[in-house]
């Protein structure tokens, strides 16, 4: 697909109003592609802009590589949406591809199958001699067995879904930060209006958000925003520690070829070169930290792919909490990657709101997509997506140059 | 420093005092995020990736500009924990500031990727064919110019300037782009040559000796 300039003074959208609730990179997207959809939005969030999950992101654009073994379509997707975000906002990538690499025979095993995978789900993966892998990414482990090259990449987990509230911002959207809803008025089986505390300026002031239609954008705080509105929303709060190390030491995405664990992913980014991650399950996502024994565990586990990383000066040890759909008692990496706009007429009889759970950060486009389907149809909006038409605006003008 | 640490955070003209007990490599951020999830949800402040990489939580601690989620309280000496917002920004409240003088004062169009650096013994596959890429160090977080001492005069920046170098070093086409940046009345003509921008990055950037290489290629450029 051809990648079109960013329709700059488009007329402004004067559709049905849409309250997206929540600023991360979910909401990003939606909030941007509801503008082009011609719907007029007002998106709130609590704090800053990506101060939940979103910016806390290692920053893998995920080729699909890792889901590949487990599920194909996810993985599938996560390749298509790459390609889309390389082409609109690729001033927010580092791409430079990466390596599956195996150590020990167990993992060398699984090559062949983890090829095949991937290949069926379209990522154009293959297997590259242990040599000639060695010579191209130099810092791996010269212990590697056998290499596969996937199309990986890094994002700036900051800078690209800030591109998309930049975007949204240009064609009229109110993006509303340091807002908080505390409360969700229903009003003859509806969602009609939100109840905020906004603190973007002294003194704060409680104020009534009308809207025709809601959708909680909240990822790991879905649940408690669904229960402002008397909905039970399956989610779970997956906390993940992550371990960043001064230095790049690699530049392409270096992972474990075996299915997916702790700590079996390096990322660079810039002048870093980061590790990750753990996953835990929590009940509140809210001021999310490490856990002891965190630092020592991840600093092992990127030797393991990077050797010099064992020596490399800690930068920052931090976590963030994934938003896993549905509720998992054990740690979480039974539940699936995939995500699901709920809609909550259907489900539970609450008309004039739906909740986005699940996906991850590569899929973001794709996650406002779907929901943005559902919101245009509830609302009998016929535009279609849009979003992976137009390079998007630069991140620095949704601060810089105010609409 | 660990056990029990004091914030005094800065509001309005004003403070708001806390108390809380520091786990080991807990981060200013980390006791700011702390405090607003157990007891005050007013608490405003900004930040996003929590590793030094996307430049939103600059802020001034003990007087001197830094990234909160890079500073560990057991690294700052005795005593109260002064947290007070950048300077030259605009106002939110409390350690939250509005970015929008720093991204404003940008050079228009400066690219983010640069070349990487390391050594491969061959290419990227299916790249843009201009090689391994990196992101540039800049993180945009305003410690330079929080901590430049030019007042009273109109002055693009550090940020800027700094920016505006490694745009033509990084892109030879932006050249005359860059130089007419700096050459502007409020280019590099407004520096004073105090160095407080170099000290206070975070990243390395060392805006001020960027600013030195503009005035000597201006300088150059009058001559030739």
């Amino acid at each position: 697909m051809n990648t079109e300039a960013f329709p700059r003074g488009s007329p402004k959208p004067n559709g049905p109003r849409v309250c997206v609730i929540g600023g991360g990179g979910t909401g990003a997207a939606l909030a941007y592609d509801l503008s082009l959809r011609g719907l007029r939005v007002v998106l709130l969030e609590k704090g800053e802009l990506t101060s939940g999950t979103t910016g806390r992101h290692h920053g893998q654009l995920h080729s699909g590589a890792r889901y590949a073994l487990g599920d194909r379509a996810i993985a599938r997707e996560c390749y298509e949406e790459t390609l889309i975000l390389r082409r609109i906002v690729p001033e927010a990538i580092e791409y430079n591809g990466g390596f599956f690499i195996a150590i020990g025979e167990e993992e060398a095993e699984l090559a062949p199958r983890f090829v095949a995978a991937c290949l069926e789900a379209g990522i154009p993966a293959r297997e590259i001699p242990a040599a000639r892998a060695l010579e191209l990414e130099p810092g791996m482990n010269p212990a590697l067995s056998r290499a596969v090259w996937v199309p990986d990449g890094t994002f700036d987990a900051w800078r690209l879904p800030l591109a998309f509230f930049a975007a949204a911002r240009a064609l009229g959207a109110e993006i509303r930060a340091w807002t908080e809803v505390l409360g969700l008025d229903r009003s003859g089986g509806r969602v009609v209006a939100a109840r905020v505390l906004d603190r973007s300026r002294e003194p704060f002031r409680e104020e009534l958000v009308e809207a025709d239609y809601f959708v909680s954008a909240t990822g790991a705080w879905a649940g408690k925003v669904g229960a402002l509105a008397g909905l039970d929303v399956p989610i779970t709060p997956a906390p993940g520690a992550m371990l960043a190390a001064r230095g790049r030491l690699v530049d392409r995405v270096v992972s474990r070829l075996r299915p997916a664990g702790d700590g079996d992913i390096m990322v660079p980014q810039r002048g870093l070169s980061i590790i990750g991650s753990t996953q835990s399950v929590t009940d509140s996502p809210d001021a999310i930290l490490p856990a002891p024994g965190d630092r020592d565990f991840l600093a092992g586990a990127g030797a393991e792919l990077v050797p010099a990383f064992g020596a490399a000066p800690v930068h920052a040890v931090w976590a963030a909490a994934r938003p896993l759909a549905g509720r998992s008692s054990d740690e979480g990496r039974s539940i699936s990657r995939d995500f699901a706009a709920l809609d909550h007429e259907e489900r539970d009889g609450v008309a004039g709101m739906a909740t986005i759970i699940g996906g991850k950060a590569t899929v973001l486009r794709a996650m406002a997509e779907k929901a943005a389907d559902l919101v245009a149809a509830k609302l009998g909006v016929e535009a279609p997506c849009r979003t992976a038409r137009y390079a998007l605006p630069s991140w620095r003008e949704y601060y810089g140059r105010k609409a | 420093m660990s056990g029990l640490v004091t914030l005094r955070v800065a509001r309005g003209a004003s403070w708001a005092l806390y108390e809380l007990e520091a786990t080991e490599g807990m981060t200013v951020l980390d006791a700011l995020e702390t405090l607003r999830g157990s007891r005050d949800p007013d608490l405003r402040y900004r930040h996003s990736c929590h590793h030094g990489s996307c430049g939103t939580c600059g802020a001034r601690v003990n007087g001197k500009e830094t990234l909160m989620c890079l500073e560990r309280l057991d690294a700052l000496g005795p005593g109260p924990v002064l947290v007070e917002p950048l300077r030259k920004m605009g106002a939110v409240g409390d350690v939250a500031v509005d970015p929008s003088p720093l991204f404003a004062s940008l050079p228009e169009g400066s690219g983010y990727l640069r070349a990487s650096g390391l050594e491969h013994g061959g290419p990227v596959e299916e790249g843009d064919g201009r090689g391994y890429r990196r992101f540039e160090a800049c993180i945009e977080c305003g410690c330079c110019v929080s901590a430049c001492p030019v007042e009273g005069k109109a002055f693009s920046g550090p940020a800027a300037l700094a920016m505006a170098d490694r745009d033509r070093e990084e892109r030879p086409e932006r050249e005359a782009a860059a130089l007419a940046f700096a050459a502007r009345p409020d280019g590099v003509e407004a520096c004073d040559s105090a160095f407080a921008c170099s000290r206070a990055c975070p990243q390395g950037v060392a805006p001020g000796r960027r600013i030195r290489r503009l005035k000597a290629s201006l300088e150059d450029r009058a001559e030739g």
